[in-house]
């Protein structure tokens, strides 16, 4: 094969100094493989961009909406206290799992002493009623995450993809874009 | 005290960077990617990690080049991910009866693409990300390797054997689809 074939992409890529294109023209007038060669891969260039592509005006505007939704715990002054907080996925699943852990133990808790100290009847329904309120304390979480007052911080590596997530955001869009259509900047 | 990507959008504009950028990420991943909803899914995914990042990127081009690196690395994932099931699913073809194809697998997206994309998504993932910033982002030599963390050398191997591929693919027509 000829050693210039090697130097027919860089200079469809203009990558060779004028020596080397002058090199590549002098060799393709006089080697016809190596012609032939050249226009296949002008004609696969032409070809790629001439070929069809989604709407990508279309395509900007529903992400722009869903980054939309996504940049509402951006927005907005807040005090500390209703500031929006990053918890780190990991530390969110040990909130979850420690809040049913504490609902569990609680619940036992009471049924132990139920059965076995005969505690009177009103700290047993005191010992309820926190529970109650423990469970409907446990609904607020998620109001929050739906308000993005919390933001679950997923890993950032460029390996890590969301699985799922794009579902769960058209899910979102449906709700919201519905309602509050957000323009382009 | 606000948070540091909080402050950073406040000061920059997020929508400029979008207007400006959105055009050539959306093209590269929708070559990259082969179909439009997995595209848009990277793209989007790429523009929310620009938003949570903790501070903004020095230039336009950085930004564009972190983009782009989002986006590649995002699709070999999706890539080999989509791999394994398929090795998984061909594992339980053998095994016990045949499963049926639903009917919105990439499989069945494929027979609306045309030759060209088809050709692409024919090569393998580290040629055909190369081509497609070379063909779509304009991209040079020296800026494909700092996207890809490759040498300039290997940018021009990949660059070339992805071409012999594309042409041959080519003219043999349809290629077909595996
Ligand atoms: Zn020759």
């Amino acid at each position: 094969m000829c050693p210039e074939r090697a130097l027919l992409s860089p200079y469809v890529d203009n990558e060779i100094g004028p020596a080397g294109a002058r090199r590549v023209e002098l060799h393709v007038a006089e080697c016809r493989s190596c012609r032939e060669q050249l226009r296949a891969y002008q004609t696969v260039s032409h070809a790629l961009l001439e070929s069809r592509e989604p709407d990508v005006s279309a395509a900007g505007d529903r992400i722009w909406r869903r980054l939309d939704t996504m940049r509402g715990a951006l927005r907005g002054q807040a005090s500390f206290w209703t500031r929006g907080v990053r918890v780190p996925a990991p530390v969110a699943v040990a909130l979850m799992a420690g809040v049913t852990l504490f609902l569990t133990s609680v619940a036992m808790w009471s049924r132990v002493n139920d059965a076995r100290l005969e505690l009177p009847a009103f700290g047993a329904a005191a010992v309820g009623a926190a529970a109650v309120g423990v469970i409907a304390a446990s609904a607020q979480p998620v109001q929050w995450l739906e308000q993005g007052a919390i933001v679950i911080q997923l890993p950032d590596e460029p390996q890590f993809i969301q699985r799922g997530m794009p579902t769960i955001l058209r899910e979102a869009e449906l709700t919201t874009v519905s309602a509050r259509p957000a323009a382009l900047p | 005290m606000r948070s540091k990507s909080e402050r950073w959008w406040r000061d920059s504009d997020f929508g400029g960077i979008y207007r400006e950028l959105f055009p050539l990420i959306f093209r590269v991943a929708f070559r990259i990617a082969g179909e439009r909803g997995l595209a848009e899914d990277l793209a989007h995914e790429a523009f929310l990690r620009l938003l949570n990042r903790d501070a903004p990127l020095p230039s336009i081009d950085e930004t564009k080049y972190w983009l782009l690196r989002v986006v590649r690395n995002l699709s070999l994932n999706h890539e080999k991910r989509r791999a394994r099931e398929r090795r998984a699913v061909g594992r339980l073809e053998q095994e016990g009866p045949r499963l049926a194809v639903p009917a919105d697998t990439p499989l069945m997206q494929a027979a609306a693409r045309d030759a060209v994309q088809e050709a692409l998504n024919e090569l393998p993932h580290n040629m055909r990300s190369a081509i497609v910033l070379r063909e779509y982002a304009g991209m040079n030599y020296r800026d494909i390797a700092s996207v890809l963390g490759i040498s300039e050398g290997n940018v021009k191997v990949r660059l070339h054997r992805a071409r012999r591929q594309l042409a041959r693919l080519l003219s043999d027509g349809v290629p077909h689809v595996s």
